[in-house]
């Protein structure tokens, strides 16, 4: 695959390195022959999708649509990501960032988190009396506490240190969800956009059509975390990746998820995703053992994976995987009375993985609408 | 003439040389070892280990060779000194052979730095790869984007994108593209945002967003590169400016030809002769802790329709195919999935300082055990002088 680079011209490149300028126009002479392609290709895609991680596509609605806000005067919307919710410039400066994110559970507790904050601008740690002492202030109806550290900022992987910068935080740690609104900034500039942010805090809120204001949900509470409405007839939808189908009466899409194509959310705690990954991820029998394995089921026997029925997605006749049992999540938490309806689409380039999951009455109620938005998937 | 030939070699073999070289060694250690504090691995072993020259102005402004010329140097004076003008005879038998592991040594040294490459895979569990990626170079692909399945690359190397800063440009071309491709403005860390008042861009605008320069990381696998890259149709039609960055979700794309093109700025890529996919990834963690004490990986070496099932942990490498794969690290996608990372090592020379340590304590046992025993040997009649038993 990669030309193999022969000894004596890498020791001639040695010996003449110091003065190998190849100059103004040049042959590529690397050529390689790669089992998949680098990288979705999305043609003419604009630099908001190429460089943002969950750039609303055309058909998308962005997150900023299911959490509704007052954007303070002089700060910039940005494209939201896989881990921010709102994504804001505060004052356009480029060195400010303020999001808001959302992690399923208690995220690591309060006083975890607001130590892991003041960790990032070197401050020392709050005990949890000091953090419970800590002022609060609205945040999507619930009271945050109100985190504020001036110092070098590291950032989240610790590099990049920037001395003289600020944070202002609120956060709300629950064990059915957590929220985090995060400002940092040069201090100069925290400061003088510390009213602004405050009153941006209190004016955010879940859009019509996505909860009460004041509830905070996670995934499996029954809740709609998504910006689409329940469908009341089939309508044809897409992801970003240009994947297009039709959803099915009463589903409801979920907000964009890492390695997924399209989540949906159903009352009751199920949900079914389309998820892209490069290669063969595994090979068919392998993904149907696991997620039989992961139902309390163990390895399908060869007569039990052979006799599986077959529908065709995206021009291939693939097994439809059924099965129900006790799901086993990630976790290690037990879920009882669950079903599982999967298929894989597995391919050379990648291959595609369509999984419904769910308390098993659910599950069986939804099987013809998965089957149906099976056979309406298509590539472009 | 060769008098001055007989001169010329009398200083490249001497010992005068040699100790200069060693101190030289000895400066670039100390001085290399300063500089990563703040600057980081990478670039202090560009510095000071892979130069022919180096020029430091601090802590002391001082011009040294760097360690390319240094050992270059020192394999030529251990040439000269240790295997053409050496006294050839019984007597130096052993001081040859220590001579023949130094040199390979060094060697291995030279193969390393010019025939290795390193990187890591990154696996989910169930997932599959036939590559691996570097930490540090870049490169930019082309392809074809209406290829399914193995895919033809066109591949521009690290070394002919780092250089275009300050204004400098270069063209790529290939027989077969339909457009030319002209990189320049490289950023060795930068950040593709939308384009504010706020802040100067350090690339052109387009659509919008521009690259913004940032500092060097020391840890240098951080940085994340930018380019700026102008297309052009060989049929005289359409050009096209375009940002290439790093961390870029999707490739750049231009029409030309009748077909899309693709083109991303990514991490080096290379092959390795068998896929490997993960099966499964597990953790000990010390108790009450959250510190883990051990984990490995469970995987499947497929090569040739064949499936060999291998475990990787900790110091327990898999050797194959040139490749070596250490268990590195470990993390979690955000929805729960466990995700393996390997070190991938392709080193020809790998054994080589092995064997160099055997050759030279053999070299080591030549020269001097005869002393040795030429030194028992005369204890016994000098024992037998002074009455000692």
């Amino acid at each position: 695959m990669t030309p193999s680079r022969p000894f004596l011209p890498a020791l001639l490149a040695g010996l003449l390195g110091a003065c190998g300028d190849p100059g103004p126009s040049l042959e590529i002479a690397g050529q390689r022959t790669a089992s998949r392609p680098s990288g979705n290709v999305l043609r003419d895609a604009t630099p908001s999708q190429r460089f943002s991680a969950s750039a609303p596509s055309a058909s998308s609605t962005p997150s900023d649509d299911v959490i509704a806000y007052d954007l303070p005067e002089g700060w910039r919307a940005v494209a939201p990501t896989r881990e921010r919710l709102v994504n804001l410039r505060p004052a356009g400066h480029p060195e400010a960032e303020c999001y808001l994110s959302f992690l399923p559970g208690d995220g690591g507790g309060l006083v975890q988190n607001v130590n892991r904050w003041r960790a990032q601008l070197g401050a020392p740690e709050l005990d949890a009396a000091a953090v419970a002492a800590l002022p609060t202030h609205a945040l999507l109806g619930r009271q945050a506490a109100l985190v504020e550290a001036e110092g070098t900022f590291t950032g989240m992987g610790g590099s990049s240190a920037r001395a003289g910068f600020q944070l202002l935080g609120l956060a709300v740690s629950e064990p059915e969800g957590s929220l985090f609104l995060k400002f940092t900034g040069p201090a100069e500039l925290v400061t003088a956009e510390r009213e602004r942010f405050l009153a941006f805090a209190g004016s955010l809120r879940l859009s019509a059509g996505h909860g009460t204001e004041g509830e905070v949900h996670g995934p499996g509470d029954g809740h709609d975390h998504g910006p689409g409405a329940a469908q009341t007839e089939p309508v044809a939808d897409s992801a970003p990746s240009g994947l297009r189908w039709t959803t099915p009466a009463g589903w409801r899409r979920g907000p964009a998820r890492s390695m997924r194509e399209v989540t949906f959310l159903f009352e009751g705690g199920g949900e079914c995703y389309v998820t892209r990954l490069m290669g063969t991820a595994g090979g068919l029998r392998g993904n149907l053992d696991r997620w039989s394995e992961q139902m309390g089921q163990g390895r399908l026997a060869d007569a039990a994976f052979e006799t599986l029925p077959r529908v065709d997605v995206l021009g291939t006749p693939v097994p439809v995987l059924a099965v129900e049992g006790s799901f086993t999540g990630m976790d290690g938490r037990t879920l009882s009375d669950q079903g599982l309806l999967g298929v894989a689409v597995i391919r050379d380039s990648d291959s595609l993985f369509v999984k419904f999951t769910g308390p098993a009455a659910l599950v069986q109620a939804e099987r013809e609408n998965f089957l149906a938005f099976l056979t309406s998937l298509e590539e472009p | 003439m060769r008098a001055l030939l007989e001169r010329g070699l009398a200083v490249l073999g001497s010992y005068g040389l040699a100790c200069l070289l060693l101190l030289d060694l000895f400066l670039l250690t100390f001085f290399g070892t300063l500089h990563q504090v703040e600057a980081g691995l990478y670039d202090a072993q560009k510095l000071y280990f892979e130069s022919w020259w180096v020029v430091q102005r601090e802590p002391i402004p001082l011009v040294l060779p760097g360690g390319l010329l240094c050992m270059g140097l020192l394999a030529v004076n251990l040439f000269v000194g240790g295997f053409v003008r050496i006294q050839k005879s019984k007597r130096t038998v052993g001081i040859l052979v220590v001579h023949v592991g130094i040199a390979l040594l060094l060697a291995s040294g030279f193969v390393k730095l010019y025939h290795s490459d390193d990187g890591y895979l990154r696996l989910r569990e169930g997932q599959a790869s036939d590559e691996y990626v570097s930490y540090h170079l870049w490169e930019v692909a082309v392809w074809d984007a209406s290829q399914r399945g193995p895919v033809t690359e066109h591949v521009i190397p690290h070394e002919h994108l780092v250089d275009l800063t300050d204004g400098k440009a270069r063209t790529f071309w290939k027989a077969g593209l339909p457009f030319e491709l002209e990189l320049s403005g490289f950023l060795r860390n930068c950040e593709a945002l939308p384009k504010g008042p706020m802040w100067q861009a350090d690339s052109p605008v387009v659509g919008d967003f521009a690259l913004k320069r940032l500092e060097d990381d020391p840890e240098n696998e951080n940085n994340v590169a930018g380019l700026t890259a102008r297309f052009r149709a060989l049929d005289g039609g359409a050009t096209k400016e375009d940002l290439l960055w790093g961390f870029e979700f999707h490739p750049a794309t231009f029409d030309a030809g009748g077909k899309t093109w693709a083109v991303s700025l990514r991490k080096a890529r290379y092959p390795m002769p068998f896929t490997i996919r993960l099966e499964d990834f597990r953790k000990e963690d010390h108790p009450g802790l959250s510190m883990a004490r051990s984990y490995e990986s469970d995987v499947t070496k497929l090569v040739g329709g064949l499936e060999r099932p291998i475990r990787i942990q900790m110091n327990e490498p898999l050797r194959d195919g040139g490749l070596v794969l250490f268990q590195s690290s470990f993390a979690m996608d955000r929805d729960g999935t466990e995700v393996s990372v390997f070190s991938v090592v392709r080193n020809p020379s790998d054994h080589w300082p092995l064997y160099a340590c055997i050759v030279i304590g053999l070299g080591l046992v030549i020269a001097f055990l005869p002393k040795l025993f030429k030194f028992i040997r005369a204890q016994g009649p000098r024992r037998a002088a002074t009455g000692v038993s």
